[in-house]
């Protein structure tokens, strides 16, 4: 009897691995794409007036490993402006709530980028009491490095 | 103050052991509700039930939940400690005014004339329950147990006051010189000096496992 509870538990347990009907290589595909587009919009968009006092670089890439996907290579975005140096890092797709994320960590502290499939990119600025994203524009890219940067 | 009035000192107020372990218990399952509705939700893609999950991984909700555990289990330990010392407060005083013939309350009688209610826990009420010939070895193990677990429990509340102070969180490895300036009120000297893993060769060090059975 309890044999056949353990199975049942366990068949139960198999049923509620990940969900067929997605396509996961695609879903990390999309996401990294994503991400090359966020990097280019704040290097050609937001940053274009600022470039002479700055270095970019983008060729540090960061292995991420997530459930359902495995292991993968994502690019990072790196700003150096004087001796500081702000990172862009991506986080992945597997999120509560969110289609993916990207950290963004400075010398003051740390902020968080999240993308919704039809919203797109917006800055997290409160999680609690209530959520408050602010869509991702020049004029909040500029508050989200104040608020990272010394 | 005469034994016939010492009723009057006991409230009644204080803390059951059955209910303080019944409260932890009942936190503890609502917290594993929480983390199990949280990574349901997670899993099939669905909205979290708090914005405070929100845009978290897997790896990060358990971390969350594994805090929340280990706050709730130093909370526990810190009143079923002092709900065990109620109790053998409670116990001293009945025995004093019950004035029975063993031992115990012979030793407590002889206390409470010399020093009334002001006696120490661990250096006189345990230390007379120790004394008992009838103490059985098991006995003698429970209170060196809960002699430790009355250290730990000072170690652990002196934590909580640094982290007040410093309205941040201390590290696993920190120095005692350090606990011991929140303990006797330093807590400016704490602020100049925060925290920190590695310690000079004058204060001594010591290992805080927040995984420990009784932390």
């Amino acid at each position: 009897m309890a044999k056949n509870q353990l199975n049942e538990f366990f068949r139960e347990k198999k049923a509620k691995v990940a969900p067929a009907d997605i396509d996961w290589a695609a879903k990390r595909d999309s996401w990294i794409c994503a991400v090359e587009k966020l990097y280019d919009t704040i290097e050609k968009d937001y940053l274009a007036l600022a470039k002479n006092n700055l270095k970019i670089d983008r060729s540090r890439q960061k292995t991420v490993t997530e459930q359902y996907i495995g292991d993968y290579s994502i690019g990072e975005l790196a700003i150096a402006a004087g001796d500081e140096i702000v990172l862009f890092s991506p986080k992945g797709v597997n999120l509560a709530g969110a289609a993916s994320r990207v950290d963004v960590r400075g010398d003051r502290g740390e902020a968080m980028i999240v993308r919704q499939p039809e919203d797109g990119w917006a800055l997290v600025v409160s999680r609690t009491p209530t959520l408050r994203l602010a869509p991702l524009t020049d004029e909040m890219f500029l508050e989200l490095l104040r608020s990272v940067m010394r | 103050m005469s034994r016939q009035r010492l009723n009057s000192v006991l409230s009644e107020n204080e803390q059951n052991l059955d209910k303080v372990w019944e409260w932890y218990l009942f936190r503890g399952s609502l917290i594993g509700e929480e983390a199990v509705r949280t990574l349901e939700a997670l899993l099939a893609g669905l909205p979290p039930s708090s914005p405070r999950y929100f845009a978290k991984t897997k790896d990060e909700i358990n971390m969350l939940f594994d805090e929340q555990r280990h706050e709730l289990s130093q909370v526990a330990m810190l009143v079923l400690l002092a709900a065990a010392e109620a109790a053998l407060r409670v116990d001293y005083i009945l025995r004093i005014i019950e004035n029975k013939k063993d031992g115990v309350s012979k030793g407590f009688v002889a206390l409470y004339k010399k020093q009334q209610l002001e006696v120490g826990l661990e250096d006189q009420l345990l230390r007379v329950w120790k004394r008992q010939p009838s103490a059985t070895a098991a006995r003698k193990s429970a209170m060196g147990d809960f002699r430790g677990a009355l250290k730990l429990a000072s170690l652990a509340s002196a934590r909580a006051l640094l982290e007040a102070a410093v309205g941040t969180r201390v590290r696993s490895t920190g120095c005692v010189r350090h606990l011991r300036c929140v303990a006797q009120g330093h807590v400016d000297q704490v602020k100049r000096e925060p925290a920190r893993s590695g310690c000079d060769g004058r204060t001594t060090q010591f290992a805080y496992k927040p995984n420990d059975s009784v932390l």
